[in-house]
Order: C-alpha cells, then sequence, then structure tokens
C-alpha cells in the first residue's frame, strides 16, 4: 500500500501558559508557526523512506500525519490499509499493566481481534527478547524495553503501511539490528515503511531513499549515501550542535561530493553489495575500491574507516598512509586495501569509504570526490580466546614455577 | 541475521467495516474503562458492581426501614420512599456518572490519543458504556429486591428498556458535547462536576413531582430528566403508564443534544492530538 503526500503542510499555533484565560476575554489571536511546508512525496508499496533532519525539523508531526493522529492544515496524505504507528517509545502502553496485557491493548487499539493477537503473542514475545518481564508491570520496564516491546508488537500486526519514529535507534544495537532486519522483511513483503532516526546507518541498509527535513521543508531528496552526506554537512557547519548525542555515523567528515572520481562498485570479502559483512575476528578482510574518473585527477587518496555505533573511529587506513603510489588516475581502476588478519573483537562496526583530493585538505575542508559514510555494517564475531574488549592480537599465555 | 529474521510474518487478517471495527473497539473500551477504574484492587472489575449494591441496599435500609419517611402525602404514591427514591436515583446515576466521566475522557486518554489514529467519540462513549452495564446490574439487583419484598413484577417492566434507550440518547450526546468542550476549554470538566449538584435537586428524584410550587415546576418540566427519572419510576414503583409528553420532550432533547455532540467532534476531532 502506497503512501502520497500532496503539498502536505501543518500550522500549529502556539500556546502559552495562560492563553486559556486571555482567550476567553478576548486577547490577540494565537501567534502560529508552520512546523510542515509544501512537502510532496510518494512512496509505493514496499518502499521504504526515511526521513532525517535536526530535532524540531518536522520529523515527527511529518510521521504524526502519515499515522492519520494529526490532520493537515493544508494539502492531503493518504495512507491506504492498515496503518500501524510506533510515534513514541510508550507507544500507547499502559504503566499498570503488564507488558502481555499491554500487547493485547495495543492489537485491539490497532483494531486486530483478540484470536489473532493470542495467536502472534508468543512471536511478539519471543521477537522483543522480553520473556523474563512480559508479565511484570510497564512501568518497572526501562525505555528500551518499552521500545522493544512497542516495536515487535507493532511489526506482527501485519502493517500495511509501517511508521516508526525515532523508535530504532533507542534499541540496544543487537535489537536495533533486528529490527532493521524485520523492517526489511515487512517492506519485502510489500509493507511500506517510513521511518525517522538518528542512527544512520540503519536508515542506509533499510531505506532506498531518504528526505532531509529542514525547518518543516524538504531540503535534500535522494539516495541514502548522498542524503546522509548532505546532512552530516549540514551538522558540521552548525558546529555539530544540532543534533547532542546523535551516534552519527562515525564522526566521518562531511563532504560535499564533487565527483570527478566516483566508487563504481565497491566490494568487500566478495561480496558486491556491503551492506552486511559477517567477519570472524582474525580472519582476512579484502575492501575493494572500483574507481571510475573522470577527468585525469592527480592527488587522489583513497580511504577506509572503521566506527563503532557511539561514533568511536577504530581504525582507519589510506593510500598516503600506506605508501601506495597511485599517479594519475584517469579511466576505470581499482584500489586494493587487504588484511591478512583483521583483529577487531566482536560487534558491528561502520564501514566508511571514500576518495579525497589531498589528504590534508580532506581533514580541513571536507571536500571529496566520493564519500560513502556508512556504506555498510562489519559484523564481527570472535572466540572467547580472542580476547576482550575493542581489538584483539595473536597472543598466548605461558607458565614457569622458579623453583 | 538470526533466524528470527527469516520467520514468515503471518497474512492479514482481513479488513473490516468501519462500523465492525468502531463496535470492538467499543466492547474494548468499555471493558478497559471498567477495569482500569479499580485497577490493581483485588475485587477488581467486581468493584463496579459493588457499589450500585451498596447504595441501593443503604437507602433501602434507611428509608424504608425508618418508619417516619413518607414519599410525598399518599396521592397515587405506591411505595414507600426509600423504593421511589432508588427507582429515580438508578437512572440519574447512569446520567450523572456517563456524564461526568465522559467529561475528561480525551483528556485522561491523551497518551492514547497522541500515538494511535482512533475514532475519538469512542473515548466518552466508552465511559457511557461503563456506567451503562452498572445501571444494568442495579436494575436486576433493585428488581430483585422488589420481588422478594413483595412487589410482584409488572407489564410495565417491559417497557423499562425504551425508557433506557432514551436516556442512553441523552446520556451520550452529553458525554459528547462535554467531552469536546473540555478540550477547548478545561474549566469545563470542573464546571459538569459542579453542575450536577443542583441538577441533582432540579430533578425529582428526592421528592414527587407534585409537592414542586408553581414557579419552579417550570424549571422542572424544562429538565429534561424529570420525564425520564418519573418515567423510571411510574414503570418500575407506581406501575402506571408514563406521560407521553415529558418523554417525547426528554428524547427530543437528548437527540439534539446527541447531533449537537456529532457536530462538535466533528469540530475539534481533527485538532485533537495537537490540543491535549
Amino acid at each position: 500500500m502506497s503512501v502520497v503526500a500532496r503539498g502536505l503542510g501543518k500550522r500549529y499555533s502556539v500556546r502559552r501558559e495562560g492563553a486559556a484565560r486571555r482567550g476567553l476575554f478576548g486577547g490577540p489571536p494565537p501567534e502560529t508557526y508552520w512546523a510542515l511546508r509544501d512537502v510532496d512525496f510518494t512512496v509505493p508499496p514496499g518502499g521504504a523512506l526515511g526521513i532525517v533532519g535536526a530535532n524540531g525539523s518536522g520529523k515527527s508531526t511529518l510521521l504524526q500525519l502519515v499515522a492519520g493522529v494529526l490532520e493537515p492544515t493544508v494539502g492531503t496524505v493518504e495512507a491506504t490499509g492498515r496503518v500501524i504507528a510506533i510515534l513514541n517509545p510508550t507507544a500507547g502502553f499502559h504503566p499498570d499493566l503488564s507488558g502481555r496485557a499491554n500487547v493485547r491493548m495495543l492489537g485491539a487499539l490497532f483494531g486486530l481481534d483478540k484470536r489473532t493477537i493470542e495467536e502472534r503473542m508468543d512471536a511478539i514475545i519471543a521477537f522483543s527478547g522480553l520473556e523474563a518481564y512480559v508479565d511484570q508491570a510497564l512501568r518497572t520496564y526501562s525505555a528500551g524495553m518499552m521500545i522493544r516491546l512497542g516495536f515487535s508488537t507493532a511489526s506482527h500486526l501485519s502493517p500495511d503501511v509501517l511508521v516508526v519514529d525515532e523508535v530504532l535507534s533507542a534499541g540496544d544495537l543487537a535489537f536495533q539490528r533486528r529490527s532493521v532486519g524485520m523492517a526489511r522483511t515487512l517492506r519485502d513483503q510489500g509493507c511500506t515503511v517510513l521511518v525517522s532516526t538518528h542512527a544512520l546507518g540503519d536508515l542506509a541498509t533499510l531505506c532506498d531513499r531518504l528526505m532531509l527535513l529542514e525547518r518543516g521543508q524538504i531540503t535534500a531528496e535522494g539516495s541514502a549515501d548522498e542524503v546522509v552526506a548532505t546532512y552530516m554537512q549540514r551538522v558540521d557547519a552548525a558546529g555539530g550542535a544540532i543534533e547532542p548525542g546523535a551516534p552519527l555515523v562515525g564522526g566521518a567528515r562531511p563532504t560535499s561530493p564533487t565527483k570527478d572520481v566516483v566508487l563504481s562498485r565497491i566490494v568487500v570479502n566478495g561480496q558486491e553489495n556491503p551492506d552486511h559483512v559477517p567477519l570472524q575476528s582474525g580472519e582476512p578482510l579484502r575492501v575493494e575500491l572500483h574507481y571510475h574518473a573522470r577527468a585525469p585527477v592527480d592527488d587522489a587518496i583513497f580511504r577506509v574507516q572503521l566506527f563503532r555505533n557511539d561514533g568511536l573511529f577504530v581504525h582507519g587506513q589510506n593510500t598516503v598512509r600506506g605508501g601506495l603510489e597511485l599517479g594519475t588516475l584517469h579511466g576505470d581502476g581499482v584500489v586494493r586495501l587487504e588484511y591478512d588478519s583483521f583483529g577487531l573483537l566482536g560487534g558491528d562496526y561502520y564501514l566508511s569509504v571514500g576518495v579525497w583530493p589531498d589528504e590534508y585538505r580532506s581533514y580541513t575542508t571536507g571536500e571529496a570526490y566520493d564519500h560513502r559514510p556508512s556504506v555498510g555494517i562489519v559484523h564481527i564475531t570472535d572466540k572467547r580466546s580472542d580476547g576482550a574488549g575493542v581489538a584483539g592480537f595473536p597472543a598466548r599465555w605461558t607458565h614457569e614455577e622458579h623453583p | 541475521m538470526t533466524a528470527l529474521d527469516a520467520a514468515p510474518l503471518p497474512a492479514a487478517p482481513p479488513a473490516l467495516p468501519w462500523w465492525r471495527r468502531w463496535l470492538r473497539l467499543l466492547s474494548h473500551l468499555v471493558w478497559w474503562d471498567m477495569v482500569s477504574l479499580y485497577f490493581g484492587s483485588w475485587a477488581g472489575v467486581l468493584w463496579n458492581f459493588v457499589l450500585p449494591v451498596v447504595v441501593i441496599l443503604a437507602y433501602l435500609a434507611i428509608f424504608e426501614l425508618t418508619p417516619g419517611f413518607r414519599f410525598g402525602g399518599g396521592r397515587d404514591v405506591v411505595g414507600g420512599f426509600g423504593v421511589n427514591l432508588v427507582a429515580g436515583l438508578i437512572p440519574w446515576m447512569l446520567f450523572q456518572e456517563g456524564v461526568s466521566r465522559a467529561a475528561s475522557a480525551f483528556v485522561d486518554n491523551r497518551h492514547v490519543l497522541s500515538q494511535i489514529a482512533l475514532p475519538a467519540p469512542l473515548f466518552p462513549l466508552a465511559n457511557v458504556g461503563s456506567a451503562l452495564v452498572r445501571h444494568v446490574v442495579a436494575l436486576a439487583i433493585f428488581a430483585g429486591i422488589l420481588v422478594a419484598t413483595g412487589h410482584a413484577p409488572t407489564k410495565h417492566w417491559v417497557v423499562v428498556p425504551v425508557m433506557t434507550a432514551v436516556l442512553l440518547v441523552m446520556t451520550a450526546g452529553c458525554a459528547l458535547i462535554v467531552a469536546c468542550l473540555t478540550v477547548l476549554w478545561r474549566d469545563v470538566a470542573p464546571t459538569v462536576g459542579v453542575a450536577m449538584l443542583p441538577l441533582f435537586f432540579a430533578t425529582p428524584i428526592i421528592y414527587p413531582t407534585y409537592v414542586v410550587p408553581g414557579p419552579l415546576r417550570v424549571l422542572m418540566d424544562l429538565n429534561p430528566l424529570s420525564g425520564l427519572v418519573v418515567g423510571y419510576r411510574d414503570l418500575l414503583v407506581t406501575g402506571r403508564w408514563p406521560m407521553d409528553g415529558p418523554t417525547w420532550y426528554s428524547l427530543g432533547v437528548g437527540l439534539v443534544a446527541l447531533a449537537l455532540g456529532i457536530v462538535l467532534v466533528r469540530r475539534v476531532g481533527p485538532e485533537l492530538a495537537e490540543r491535549l
């Protein structure tokens, strides 16, 4: 089922404290402002649209309009079929009810009959991973647990349109991945997905299209890579203060892709589309960057970086550092980076790759030929013997007794 | 990806026509209203039935077993003070509970209304619905007591549901009106609470109609609840067909209130989530 917005706009009036009393005796008319203006988009059935933007940019208003909770001031938004929305971690839950009773409640509020809900109860609880807590009152839950329960329930109510606001970025990393996987499964079954999140890496793997909202208007629209790059550029221009605490992918340098050199293919360990690369700690890692240089370029630097979800820059390599002389690039070619043994320990790491004109300029001005700040996630698993922390090195213990 | 990601998702259940969806939601909300009122208590839902029982028994015990109380001077009044009082109190309780709880229906459920697109009028109507359940229980208990104390059931009792239907139209209409007005002006909910007391005395519940002197009588006749309360009493206790005039008047006012309520819901409904 598709979602179509045409000329969508929402105006709020500012209600200040005491306005009710003044209004009754005829004060000035309330001030108004547009939270959203001139928004047009179409998401086809089975499409996924991601919405990024600073706090207060209109993301939530937009999703509330799609969910039908708010009525547009101007324009229309049509969402056909069963629209299931999780707009808030508390998701309409009642604090005194148990998790299980809340699932029943939410199911009933979204219009499902009791039998269907009971049939799906086990699957919902299993997906949420809250087996041990579902019979406790919801007020004992942490915010993350509520989100898990809310998303699990929503995704099992057979949505035709799934609307998820911010919630994806709030669970723990393992659940984030599971829920993005679930959203993808739903999308592949024909469900239309609209999400807003600050976990940009998730958007990249879920959404075929991204939309950047600023002050209620669409300022960028396109593929995930492009929009994320634009967004991060804006964040940087604002001194990074727009989104305090947001887990930006990597804190990677914002870029303005000039596209003199473009990365035509990125292959990781033989995988063409490296959005999710499984890797055993200590195994070889091989990154191939296929490029196309439109014009002769003689100062290019290729860079591969890994970031943890919280933004920690874990590891990076570039061709200058590695002592690779590229000479003049023109036409097509491939640059390879090979690790015999990649020693990061278990976890998910965002992979960022790019081509820059010059090592130092790339740091200072952020100008890039091409930059994919979150081309994929490297999912590393480790053995107990590999050690603990972020990095592992080949090692062994020995013991000698002194007589 | 874990095995869970690959689990096939069940097919969507068929979509229901809107009225079946509303009915299902309404019955759920009525049930929830009755449960949530006494949530966490040991007796739970049963409290819904304890209260009417205690009220009925207390009034009957005091006013029936004390010989001094007489309901009016005796002109075609059947039964003692307690019986006549309770017969008027039962319809009053439906109206009073339904309307005063509905006044804060939208505000109390803002956590749901701002998250999930739901037909908003179902929330005040659910308050009326749960009051109706308690009303039916109270009627059954009262009828049981009447029969047990020697009042044989009469053919008039069969018509009580018609009277209940008229009362329900009036209660639902007023419930929708006050629920919407409270969203616009928060002062409405407490005003409704305060207004219930004078309205109680302006309705012939604790006195028979004919004791009311001339000028006040106009006020009583204008009160659309008067016809209903007298109607219940006539049917249950006096054993007389209620007068058509006041009943039609009550139905008329009830329908006007309901229409006004629906108009208000349509006006306020779209702005509900942002005003809450």
